[in-house]
C-alpha cells in the first residue's frame, strides 16, 4: 500500500463520517417541512380544480402546469434560446453539403436488427411521455429527448449515409423545428385569436376560462383532463427539441468529406 | 392488402408496447396513443418489413408466443442451474473457448433472434456474425465439442428450428 492509496483510503472514510454526521445533526435542515408554505399550498390547490376552473390549470402534475402555464411566456423563451442556439450551430458550419456514399460500416447485423425493432418503440416512448406530460411526470422536452436518441443510435448503428439517405437532412429537421416552434407560439396567442374574432377579451397564454375572459381551451379530453393549452405545448415542444437535438447531433458528427467545401468557403470569407 | 397488413403489424406492436409503457388504460390515453401509433407506424414500416405479410403469417406470431414461454422457462432456467453450479463448485469445470456455429435461417430477424438467445443464456456469448459465410464465433465457457456441425446441436440447434418457423 503507497500513500497514495492511503490518501484515498481516508479521504473517503472521511467523507462518509463528515457526511453522516452533518445529515445525523440535522446540518441539512429537515428534508420537508410540516406545514406546507403559502405558494406552494396555492400551486397544489389552482394545478388541477375541477370544481372551480377558473383558477385551475387543469393539470395534474404541478411541474408542467408551473412551466407552460403559471410561466408560460419564461419557456417560450427558453426554447426560443434553444432554437437559436441551434441555428447557431448551423450557421457555424454553413456551406456544407451532407453526402452519401462516403462510407461507414456501422455495426453488426444483429445491433443493426435488434436497433431496426427498437425504433418504433423509442419514438412511441417518447410520444407517451409528451401526451402524458401533464398527467405523470415528463413533458415535451423529456420526450423530445427521447425520441433523438434514436437519431443518434440510428447514425452510430448503421451510419449517418443511412439517416440522410431517408430524408433526415439538416435543412428538414430545421423545417421540422420551425414548425414546432410555430406550434408552441399558435398556442400561446390562439384563443386571444378567438377573443379578437368574437370580441370579447382574452388573455396571452391564457389556458382556462379566465375572470372577464371567457374563452377557454378545452378542459376535458374524453376521461382525462387536458390541461389545456399544456396538452397543446408538450407536443409541439416534443417536435422542436426531437429534430433541433438531432439536427445539432448530425451537424457535430458531419464527416471530412462533407466539412471541407465548408471549411474552404470560411478561408474565402477571411 | 398487403401492404396493409404491413402497416397493421408495425401499428399492433407500436400500440401494445405504448399501453404497456404509459401503464394506463383510460380513454385519452387510448386514443391520443393509436394516434401516435399511427404515425410512427408510417414513419418506420418500410424499415422494418420488407416482404409483403399473409393472413397466414400469424401461425408465426403463436410459435413466437411458445418460443418466448419456451425460452423464459426451460432454456434460461437450464442455463442459469448449469452456470450455478459451476459458479457455486470449489473446483470450476471449465474449459472457456470460441467455437464457430453455422446458422441456416434466410432472414435478418432470424438471425438476431437466433445470436440473441444464444447471448442471453449464461454460458454463451455471440462475439462475431459473418453474414456472408453464416456462421457465428460463440464464446463458450464449458466447450465440449469443436466441430462447428456439433457445436450448433449443443448450443443452437433448438433455438435455430423455432427461429426457422417465426422468421424463415
Amino acid at each position: 500500500m503507497n500513500a497514495r492509496e492511503v490518501a484515498i483510503a481516508t479521504s473517503i472514510t472521511l467523507m462518509i463520517v463528515l457526511l453522516a454526521y452533518v445529515i445525523e445533526a440535522g446540518g441539512l435542515g429537515p428534508i420537508a417541512p410540516e406545514k406546507l408554505r403559502e405558494l406552494a399550498a396555492s400551486y397544489i390547490i389552482s394545478t388541477y380544480n375541477p370544481w372551480n376552473i377558473t383558477h385551475s390549470a387543469q393539470s395534474l402534475e404541478a411541474v408542467t402546469a408551473i412551466v407552460w402555464d403559471y410561466r408560460g411566456l419564461d419557456t417560450f423563451f427558453e426554447t426560443s434560446v434553444l432554437f437559436i442556439s441551434i441555428v447557431g450551430v448551423a450557421l457555424l458550419f454553413r456551406g456544407y453539403r451532407e453526402k452519401t456514399g462516403v462510407g461507414g460500416r456501422g455495426l453488426s447485423e444483429i445491433v443493426k436488427t435488434s436497433t431496426k425493432i427498437l425504433a418504433p418503440l423509442i419514438l412511441i416512448a417518447g410520444i407517451s411521455i409528451a401526451i402524458h406530460g401533464h398527467l405523470t411526470p415528463g413533458g415535451g422536452f423529456q420526450g423530445g429527448s427521447f425520441i433523438a436518441v434514436l437519431l443518434v443510435l440510428l447514425s452510430v448503428v448503421f451510419s449517418l449515409d443511412f439517416v440522410v439517405e431517408r430524408g433526415l437532412s439538416t435543412s428538414r429537421l430545421l423545417t421540422l423545428r420551425s414548425i414546432g416552434l410555430m406550434g408552441v407560439f399558435a398556442t400561446s396567442i390562439a384563443l386571444l385569436l378567438v377573443g379578437l374574432v368574437t370580441g370579447v377579451s382574452a388573455y396571452v397564454f391564457q389556458n382556462m376560462v379566465r375572470e372577464g375572459a371567457p374563452v377557454s381551451m378545452p378542459p376535458w379530453f374524453l376521461d382525462r383532463p387536458t390541461g389545456g393549452t399544456l396538452l397543446f405545448f408538450n407536443v409541439f415542444e416534443a417536435l422542436a427539441v426531437a429534430t433541433g437535438l438531432s439536427l445539432a447531433f448530425i451537424v457535430l458528427s458531419l464527416r471530412r468529406e462533407e466539412v471541407e467545401e465548408a471549411l474552404e468557403r470560411g478561408e474565402w470569407y477571411e | 392488402m398487403g401492404r396493409l397488413l404491413s402497416y397493421l403489424a408495425v401499428f399492433l406492436m407500436t400500440y401494445s408496447f405504448y399501453v404497456v409503457f404509459s401503464g394506463a388504460t383510460s380513454l385519452f390515453t387510448l386514443v391520443l396513443g393509436s394516434v401516435g401509433s399511427l404515425v410512427v407506424a408510417v414513419l418506420v414500416k418500410n424499415l422494418l418489413v420488407s416482404r409483403k405479410l399473409k393472413i397466414s403469417d400469424i401461425r408465426r406470431l403463436a410459435y413466437l408466443v411458445l418460443y418466448y414461454a419456451y425460452y423464459m422457462t426451460v432454456a434460461e432456467v437450464r442455463a442459469h442451474v448449469d452456470i450455478a453450479k459451476i459458479v457455486l463448485s470449489r473446483k470450476m469445470k471449465i474449459s472457456p473457448a470460441i467455437v464457430k456455429v453455422p446458422y441456416y435461417v434466410e432472414t435478418s430477424y432470424g438471425m438476431t433472434l437466433i445470436a440473441g438467445s444464444i447471448t442471453n443464456t449464461p454460458g454463451t456469448v455471440v462475439v462475431q456474425v459473418d453474414t456472408n459465410r453464416k456462421h457465428f464465433y460463440v464464446h463458450w465457457l464449458t466447450a465440449r465439442v469443436f466441430e462447428p456441425a456439433r457445436a450448433r446441436e449443443e448450443i443452437s440447434a433448438v433455438f435455430e428450428n423455432y427461429s426457422q418457423k417465426i422468421f424463415g
